[in-house]
């Protein structure tokens, strides 16, 4: 049978292991799972898209490891008054065509961000991130005021994410070229995109070396920075063992064991920045009762589901901030206490509690059916119904639901960022349906009157004692965010903003 | 030929437009905002700019005109703009489709491949040690889901074995410049063996992964067929002729014994286009799975909808070849229809 042969030959042809090729230079990959929607710093409302580009674009301000503020592009900056700040620029820095990177080029960035129209005739999606900015004027060639609309305390806390374009290059090139043929200020330029595939990117010799406040300045040390996409968490793990990729994102706790039985490999955590609540419906019973969310706030045992489901990989937190927040306030937290919980239930009139439906998506499954049986030790008889993000919303906005599970995210580590969209009233993720004057007046202190950042605090940490006491949601913890790293990679730390800032990163055999 | 072809495709249009329909009710249907979805968490939001996304969109439409927006730009050859991407959705197809159609004609080879010889020894060795040794792979073959497959695959042939890469489709440095999509293709016209290695190798385990359930369906419809035919008279004639078996199997037998297959074929193909999202998730596989995956859980409607345009023309074009292919190699039905 000489088709038999020929496949047979065919199919050892194809099973052949063929020895890899080699990269030249120190070349590290990172294990990504989701890839960038667009190479447009300008047009995206998605964190990994971010956490790529920031490779290839700086911004004016940046942070430290430790979420600190510190100078980037602009070497300084004041607020000369409640709705003006001035910053002055870096000089000597280039883009990566060689030309000289100016105070055009931030008017240019903020004017394509906040105004209407101005990428390919859309308004750009991050317009919401610093939309009380109205203007921004160049003073000189490394100067330029902002404007904004009401005074706006917090703007500094949100330029970290906005990266700055080139007004010459966006310009001849035009808005869809830039999207996929980008260059920046960055420590890496971009080499090529293969979507869905991999985002290629090599050391630029002539950056200027970033913040001085994060040392080592000067140009990156690897040669070149591969993202390379892989949605699926297990294949990302095999990528990870088998020496193809040198950092993976996002591991569950549950594969932290896997990666510590590799000598090769290590784990390394970092407190992120999302809060997460057990939130009550409170428009209506029985959750309308504070004594009722109380008795289930002690009903909780936060430290044993940290310990036991979550690998102790979680802070628990007393009110909506994170304790890396500058704002958050360090209040005692609520104490496990079954009995107290029942005597509460009682005097709310539930001696014999009620049946109630925990709502949460699949990657809090585990911990809502924890705190179920938890609950069902005081006598609310809890089961847990697991959704899709997606479907579950609108029920929570209609207050169709009774208790869910969520998280918020808070990037920014500012308040305004999650106190305002988590509770104040009628905001879009406050689906609690919490609704307090005292509460509100104090956002809008913190947000248009407070002069000077100590006041704002006081604001803030204020509101979070309210919440502490009024309960519209239980806090439970600020989670950690998981990587797998080669030990060959130095020089790098996660970040709380899960940013990978690959510039001072290197490789070591 | 040429009016039955055109006939045809006329008739598509209407199964185009239902299916459109449909689906344009179900996301309509299913719960779930893509502004919301869009903007996610991060940052302070304004109604006013949920409001201006939903019109700038269309979104803020009621449903009938939405739908006849869609239909109108349709025919213009309009697929509309990911909301998601912001980018149209015809390029997001054209940048996923080759991906797709290269994993899955690999696939159908493999399994091709595999499947008729095996099937050929099963009949012609029936109940021997082969056919039975075939059988009970065939039924894994048939059972195994593809994620749980490929993901054992990557252990052992990526992971301990370090043979061949985890996923993707292409390494960085083989100096291979995507001009058609088809990698494959690409490799050939400029003579880049390295890639073209390269290429191969990225595609071993997932179309493995892929293959199995067609592999096994084609052993066995093989299998199925060629016994039939074995016992016609035909054959009996042929071997009485004295001509030897191995004439007698693939000759006379194979031939006949091919036309279920090829019906089958052209389905389990369109099966296998459409039906790739979990392998092509698992290999971080570029393609129109992946992408429609994304636009579901996103609410990116656009995208579904192109994306699900793109499996039901995959379906016509199919069915269309299949019979058309009947006629070419059954000349009793050619002569029959008389088109």
């Amino acid at each position: 049978m000489r088709e038999l042969r020929m496949f047979w030959v065919l199919t050892s042809l194809l099973v052949l292991a063929w020895a890899g090729l080699g990269q030249g230079g120190k070349t590290l990959v990172v294990g990504i799972d989701a890839d960038a929607l667009t190479l447009d710093p300008g047009n995206f409302r998605h964190r990994e898209t971010e956490t790529i580009l920031r490779n290839m674009f700086d911004a004016l301000v940046t942070r430290t490891p430790a979420m600190e503020i510190v100078p980037e592009l602009a070497v300084s900056w004041e607020r000369i008054s409640d709705t003006e700040w001035i910053f002055y620029l870096r000089d000597g820095v280039t883009w990566h065509d060689g030309t000289p990177f100016t105070a055009e080029d931030v008017v240019f960035t903020v004017e394509r961000t906040v105004k209407e129209g101005r990428i390919s005739g859309r308004t750009s999606p991050r317009k919401g991130l610093l939309d009380p900015v109205t203007d921004a004027v160049a003073l000189d060639r490394l100067t330029v005021k902002l404007i904004t609309a009401v005074p706006y305390p917090a703007l500094i806390a949100f330029l970290p994410h906005h990266m700055i374009v080139p007004k010459h290059y966006v310009e001849a090139v035009g808005d869809e070229y830039f999207a996929e043929n980008p260059i920046g200020t960055g420590p890496f330029r971009f080499v090529r995109w293969d979507k869905g595939v991999q985002i290629v990117m090599e050391r630029y010799e002539n950056y200027y070396g970033g913040s001085p406040a994060i040392p080592p300045v000067g140009p990156a040390r690897l040669d070149r920075v591969i993202f390379r996409v892989l949605p699926e968490t297990s294949t990302r793990l095999a990528a990870l063992k088998a020496g193809e990729i040198h950092i993976a994102t996002r591991i569950p706790p549950d594969l932290i064991p896997e990666i510590e039985a590799d000598p090769a490999l290590r784990v390394m955590a970092v407190r992120g920045t999302r809060s997460t609540f057990l939130e009550m419906n409170v428009t209506r019973p029985p959750f309308d009762d504070p004594r009722v969310r109380r008795a289930v706030a002690h009903a909780i045992n936060v430290d044993l589901i940290i310990e036991h489901v979550l690998g102790g990989l979680a802070t628990p937190i007393p009110s909506l901030m994170s304790p890396d927040s500058p704002f958050y306030k360090d209040l005692p937290r609520i104490p496990y206490d079954p009995a107290r919980a029942r005597a509460l239930l009682a005097e709310a009139g539930y001696p014999q509690g009620f049946a109630l439906t925990l709502d949460c998506t699949d990657p809090f499954k585990n911990v809502a059916l924890v705190i179920a049986e938890m609950l069902r030790e005081v006598g609310i008889d809890a089961k847990v119904q697991v959704w899709e993000w997606g479907v579950l919303l609108p029920r929570l906005l209609n207050r169709e639901r009774e208790a869910w599970i969520a998280d918020w995210g808070n990037a920014t580590l500012d308040p305004m960022d999650i106190m305002i969209p988590k509770l104040r009233t009628g905001e879009r993720g406050n689906y609690s349906g919490y609704s307090s004057c005292l509460y509100d007046g104090l956002m809008y202190f913190g947000e248009y009157i407070a002069r000077t950042p100590e006041s704002r605090r006081a604001a803030y940490q204020l509101a979070q004692e309210l919440i502490a006491h009024e309960l519209p949601l239980v806090p439970l913890w600020v989670a950690m965010e998981i990587y797998g790293v080669s030990r060959r990679v130095v020089g790098w730390q996660p970040s709380p903003d899960s940013r990978i800032n690959l510039h001072r990163a290197d490789l070591v055999s | 030929m040429a009016g039955y072809l055109i006939r045809r495709l006329i008739q598509a249009i209407p199964v185009f437009l239902g299916v459109t329909f449909v689906v344009f009710l179900l996301l309509w249907l299913t719960p779930g905002d893509p502004v919301e979805i869009l903007l996610g968490q991060t940052g302070p939001i304004t109604a006013e700019e949920i409001a201006r996304i939903r019109r700038e969109f269309g979104l803020d439409q009621p449903f009938l005109v939405q739908y006849g927006r869609f239909v109108v730009r349709l025919f213009r050859g309009d697929l509309g703009t990911s909301i998601l991407h912001r980018r149209p959705v015809a390029a997001l197809l054209g940048e996923t489709l080759p991906a797709t159609v290269e994993l899955t004609l690999f696939a159908a080879l493999v399994a091709l491949l595999v499947g008729v010889p095996a099937g050929v020894i099963a009949a012609v060795r029936r109940r021997s040690l082969w056919d039975m040794v075939g059988t009970v792979v065939a039924l894994a073959g048939v059972s195994l889901p593809g994620f749980w497959l490929g993901l054992i695959l990557i252990v052992v042939f990526a992971v301990n074995l370090k043979a061949l890469p985890v996923a993707g489709r292409l390494g960085f440095g083989t100096g291979l410049e995507p001009r058609t999509g088809f990698l494959l293709l690409d490799a050939l016209l400029q003579r880049n063996l390295p890639a073209l290695q390269e290429v191969l190798r990225h595609l071993i385990m997932p179309a493995l992964a892929m293959s199995t359930g067609m592999m096994a369906m084609t052993m066995r419809l093989v299998r199925a067929s060629l016994l039939e035919t074995l016992g016609q008279e035909y054959v009996r004639t042929a071997r009485a002729k004295g001509l030897p078996e191995r004439g007698v199997v693939l000759r006379h037998a194979l031939r006949n014994g091919l036309l279920p297959v090829v019906t089958a074929l052209a389905l389990n193909l369109g099966a296998l286009l459409s039906g790739n999202m979990v392998v092509e998730t698992v290999f971080a596989w570029p393609g129109v799975g992946r992408l429609v995956v994304q636009a579901i859980q996103t609410r990116d409607y656009p995208v579904v909808q192109g994306g699900v345009l793109f499996y039901a023309l995959t379906f016509v074009v199919l069915n269309l070849l299949a019979d058309l292919s009947y006629s070419f190699l059954d000349p009793r039905i050619r002569h029959g229809r008389g088109e």
